[in-house]
């Protein structure tokens, strides 16, 4: 089987403004991922793992290095059309990704107006039934973001992004903003979209925990590099390089629970 | 951590009663923190844990009589070694904050003046409280930036805040809060905002300098794992009302009240797995005012329909093998 997405190779250098210096983000990183599969990227702020999740849709311009979407490297403007039809990305903050002066069903459909699918009344439909799927009310596509709650508006994201059936989803801090009982939800929700349907994951986070939970396979960012990458039962049961153990020895362990 | 027994022995060095904050303007919609009571011994560290709206960054506000305006206590007070903040006016209010109680906020970015040096941040506090000489508070400011694990601090009083990383100001925001030698520190999510590598050091550091100088701390999280490596006891709150409280042992690891198990079961640790998945709370939380008389969590609750739930007057229940763990639940006493 070959990578849906892949990247090879990625340099990110920022240019320092005045007196700031020139940030290297990411320093030649390598990365893929299979169709159906889920992915964890984690690393502490500033170590780069936010720059590669905006690069592999072009958000970001990589300073060198090349995107392959379905084996073939991704160069024109048509081509980067071709993989967002594939690649979906959701941000973290869902008081500021979603527009307020659009309704909840403006907002999902948008994606499907702007590829001219199907009639409005199909678009309509599709709506619903997306809005349905990440447990929320058909009738919900009438009202504006601004009464829905944080994870309610979370729910809206992965709406949008899925109502356009992608074969990936990238998700950068998501669920960071959330309260823990609503967090579970959308990580729940998530389970249940890559189980059932299929959806490809790309996690980005820095809590531990959280890309323990969810993830198959996780990749380790530190300034700019990936310094391990392997599944996820083997990182945390045998982590190798020294950044990774430092890591999970940082994790607050808790107390476990008993009798719940 | 100390046993329990061991501190409910010594000194209360933080009383608070029935501390009950409410809205301005809108009278007859319920408080935003309700009732709430707890005691800080010296050398002890409560743990507040609550979601967004629980009202656990107001109730810590209050201990310092600093709310925000369209909030006010109602009722209640909070004595600091016998003293009422809640009576006591702006003089008293300037000469107790900072000495006798101290914070520390989330954000050390936005807590330290960015045109200070760090030399200057401790000795405007020192200043505020004592009269001493240039030599003395330059002596104390660098004692006390030890005590914090600042790495070479002589050096780095003439650094300004922006050079320094988020775990660095976040030490001189606690070398602040902690130079005038105050009695309590009131630590509102003083990790969230950092990375997991610094937050264990500064973990360590508020539970040492709790243990070592008997201060009675009061630290404020919406993680469970976090209160659970510094904090002796643990205060749930939920929509402004206490729900469990008790040694953080025996809360974390067998949590009684509905909502603490649903805290804890929603929440991922080292050990979830798919095979045993995150269960989540249904429903989100009730909006500002508008929590349900009575059991706070009634409408979320899934052992509402078990057991002898009395929704509109809950009652306290006491852990019979310790007393000093108890929730406002009594569906389970039977």
């Amino acid at each position: 089987m070959k990578p849906l997405l892949e990247a090879v190779g990625i340099t990110k250098e920022f240019r320092g403004r005045g007196r700031s210096l020139d940030v290297t983000a990411l320093d030649g990183v390598d990365f893929s991922i299979m169709p159906g599969e889920v992915v964890g990227i984690v690393g502490e702020s500033g170590s780069g793992k936010s720059t590669l999740s905006r690069i592999l849709v072009g958000i970001e311009k990589a300073t060198s290095g090349v995107v392959n979407h379905n084996d073939k490297a991704v160069e024109t403007p048509a081509d980067w059309r071709a993989l967002r039809f594939d690649v979906q990305y959701i941000f973290q903050d869902p008081y500021l990704s979603l527009a307020p002066h659009m309704s909840v069903g403006q907002s999902i459909g948008d994606g499907l107006e702007i590829r001219g699918e199907g009639t409005p009344k199909e678009r309509a439909n599709r709506v619903a039934k997306t809005l349905e799927m990440v447990g929320l009310k058909a009738s919900d596509a009438q009202s504006y973001p601004a009464v829905f709650s944080g994870g309610q508006r979370q729910r809206i994201s992965l709406a949008r992004a899925l109502v356009l059936n992608p074969k990936v989803i990238i998700c950068d801090e998501i669920v960071s903003g959330l309260d823990v009982s609503v967090q579970a939800q959308i990580l729940n929700l998530l389970v249940e979209l890559h189980r059932d349907q299929g959806v490809g994951i790309v996690f980005v986070s820095h809590d531990l925990r959280v890309v323990k939970y969810l993830c198959q396979r996780i990749l380790v960012m530190h300034r700019g590099l990936i310094v391990e990458t392997n599944t996820t039962e083997n990182l945390f049961s045998n982590p190798q390089h020294e950044y990774t153990k430092h890591l999970l020895s940082c994790v607050p362990a808790g107390l476990s629970p008993s009798g719940i | 951590m100390t046993s329990a027994k061991n501190i409910s022995q010594r000194n209360v060095l933080l009383s608070i009663q029935n501390l009950t904050i409410s809205l301005d303007d809108r009278p007859g919609t319920s408080p935003v923190v309700n009732g709430l009571t707890f005691d800080v011994h010296e050398g002890e560290c409560v743990g507040i844990v609550g979601e967004s709206g629980s009202g656990k960054s107001l109730s810590s506000l209050a201990l310092l009589n600093m709310l925000p305006k369209g909030v006010h206590i109602s009722e209640g007070q909070i004595l600091a070694q016998g003293k009422n903040l809640t009576q006591a006016n702006e003089k008293d209010l300037r000469a107790l904050r900072g000495a006798l109680v101290s914070m520390v906020f989330q954000d050390p970015g936005a807590a330290l003046n960015p045109s200070r040096t760090v030399g200057k941040l401790l000795s405007d506090v020192l200043e505020a409280h004592s009269d001493l000489s240039r030599e003395a508070i330059r002596e104390r400011s660098i004692e006390v930036l030890k005590e914090v694990g600042f790495p070479d601090p002589e050096s780095r009083l003439k650094s300004f805040p922006f050079q320094l990383s988020g775990g660095l100001r976040q030490r001189v925001a606690i070398a602040m809060a902690l130079i005038n030698r105050p009695r309590i520190l009131v630590a509102d999510e003083p990790t969230t905002s950092l990375d997991v590598s610094v937050q264990k050091g500064i973990l360590q550091l508020i539970r040492q300098r709790t243990v070592e100088d008997g201060i009675g701390c009061v630290f404020v999280s919406h993680d469970l794992g976090v209160i659970a490596e510094v904090a002796d006891r643990v205060v749930i709150m939920y929509s402004g009302q206490v729900v469990e409280e008790g040694p953080v042992a025996s809360v974390l690891t067998n949590p009684k009240h509905p909502y603490t198990k649903g805290l804890i079961a929603s929440a991922p640790n080292m050990t979830s797995t798919l095979a045993n998945p995150l269960r989540p709370i249904p429903g989100s939380l009730p909006s500002v005012g508008r929590t349900p008389i009575g059991c706070a969590f009634q409408d979320r609750c899934p052992e509402k329909s078990t057991g002898t739930c009395t929704p509109l007057k809950p009652t306290w229940s006491v852990d019979p093998s310790d007393s000093s763990h108890r929730w406002l639940c009594h569906s389970e006493a039977k």
